[in-house]
C-alpha cells in the first residue's frame, strides 16, 4: 500500500499490527528494527526508497492476536449482518469530498 | 535478505485486498523528497503514531461519532510531550489490540529507544512534541488536508529535520 500512495522512504516488516517493532519488553528487537529505520533515513538518496526487511514474526497468523477483544464499530455491526457493503467501499475513497 | 513483505500476512481479507487493488498508483515521479543536510547526530527528529495514542489529561479521540457512523474515523491529531510517561497516555484505536501498546509503548511508538538514540549522541534531540493519529480514516482528504499540515507547521516551529512515522 505504501508503494501506492509513494513515499519518500519506507521500510516494510511483516509483524502484526500493533507490534511493528516487536513483542512487549523485547527492547533488543525493537530497537534493531528502528536501526533499519535509522540506517534508511540516514543512507537514502532518493525518493521511492524502500526496503523489505528480513524478520520473520514467530508465530503464524492464527495464533497471532493483533484484533481487539470487542470489535471496532463497524465489525460489530458486519457480525450482525448490518453492513451495507456498498456504502463502505464508498467511503474508503481518496477523492475530495466536502463536510467530513 | 530476499524477504518481501505481504502486505495480508496477518490481515488475509478479500475484502482489503479488492480495496488496494483498486487504489490508484501515485505517480512515482511526483514524491517529495527532502534530503538530509546534515548528520543524523544534528538533527532534530520526531515522532509519529497512528495508534489513537493521547495524553490521559487530553480529549480522546471521537469515538462516539464513530459509534454512530462506523464508516467514519477521528481525523484529528494529538500532540504528546516528549518527556510524557508510557504510564501518562491513553492507547485506544478501536481496530486494533492496543494492550501491548499498553503495556509497552515502544512495540509500536518507540519514545523510550529515540531517547536513548539521544542519550547516545545517534540523533541529535527527540522534538519537544511527539504526534499521535487514530489510523482508522477511510475518508483521508481531512488528514491530508488539515491534520498533516498542522503537524508539519508544529514541526517547522519547533525545527524538525525528520520524522518516523509508525502506522500501526
Amino acid at each position: 500500500m505504501t508503494i501506492r500512495v509513494a513515499v519518500p522512504r519506507a521500510v516494510f516488516i511483516q509483524f502484526p499490527f500493533g507490534r511493528l517493532l516487536g513483542d512487549v519488553d523485547d527492547r533488543d528487537q525493537q530497537r534493531e528494527i528502528c536501526d533499519d529505520m535509522v540506517e534508511m533515513l540516514s543512507n537514502a538518496n532518493q525518493p521511492n526508497s524502500y526496503k523489505h526487511l528480513d524478520y520473520s514474526w514467530p508465530d503464524p497468523p492464527e495464533l497471532t492476536k493483533w484484533r481487539p477483544e470487542i470489535p471496532a464499530p463497524l465489525g460489530l455491526l458486519r457480525e450482525e449482518g448490518k453492513v451495507d457493503e456498498e456504502l463502505v467501499e464508498k467511503n474508503y475513497r481518496d477523492e475530495e469530498r466536502e463536510g467530513l | 535478505m530476499n524477504k518481501k513483505v505481504d502486505d495480508f500476512y496477518f490481515y488475509n481479507s478479500p475484502r482489503a485486498i479488492s480495496r488496494m487493488e483498486n487504489m490508484r498508483f501515485a505517480d512515482p515521479s511526483k514524491t517529495p523528497w527532502s534530503p538530509l543536510t546534515k548528520p543524523l547526530s544534528e538533527c532534530k527528529v520526531s515522532l509519529i503514531s497512528t495508534a489513537g495514542i493521547h495524553l490521559k489529561t487530553d480529549k480522546t479521540y471521537d469515538y462516539d461519532r464513530e459509534r454512530r457512523e462506523p464508516t467514519w474515523g477521528d481525523p484529528s491529531h494529538r500532540e504528546i510531550p516528549k518527556y510524557a510517561k508510557q504510564e501518562d497516555c491513553l492507547y485506544t484505536h478501536l481496530h486494533i489490540d492496543t494492550s501491548f501498546l499498553s503495556k509497552d509503548r515502544n512495540v509500536s511508538f518507540p519514545v523510550e529507544i529515540f531517547s536513548q538514540y539521544e542519550k547516545e549522541g545517534i540523533i541529535g534531540t527527540l522534538s519537544e512534541t511527539l504526534y499521535s493519529t487514530m489510523g482508522y480514516t477511510p475518508n483521508f482528504h481531512p488528514l491530508l488536508k488539515k491534520t498533516a499540515p498542522l503537524i508539519a507547521e508544529k514541526m517547522k516551529s519547533e525545527g524538525v529535520d525528520a520524522a518516523f512515522l509508525f502506522p500501526v
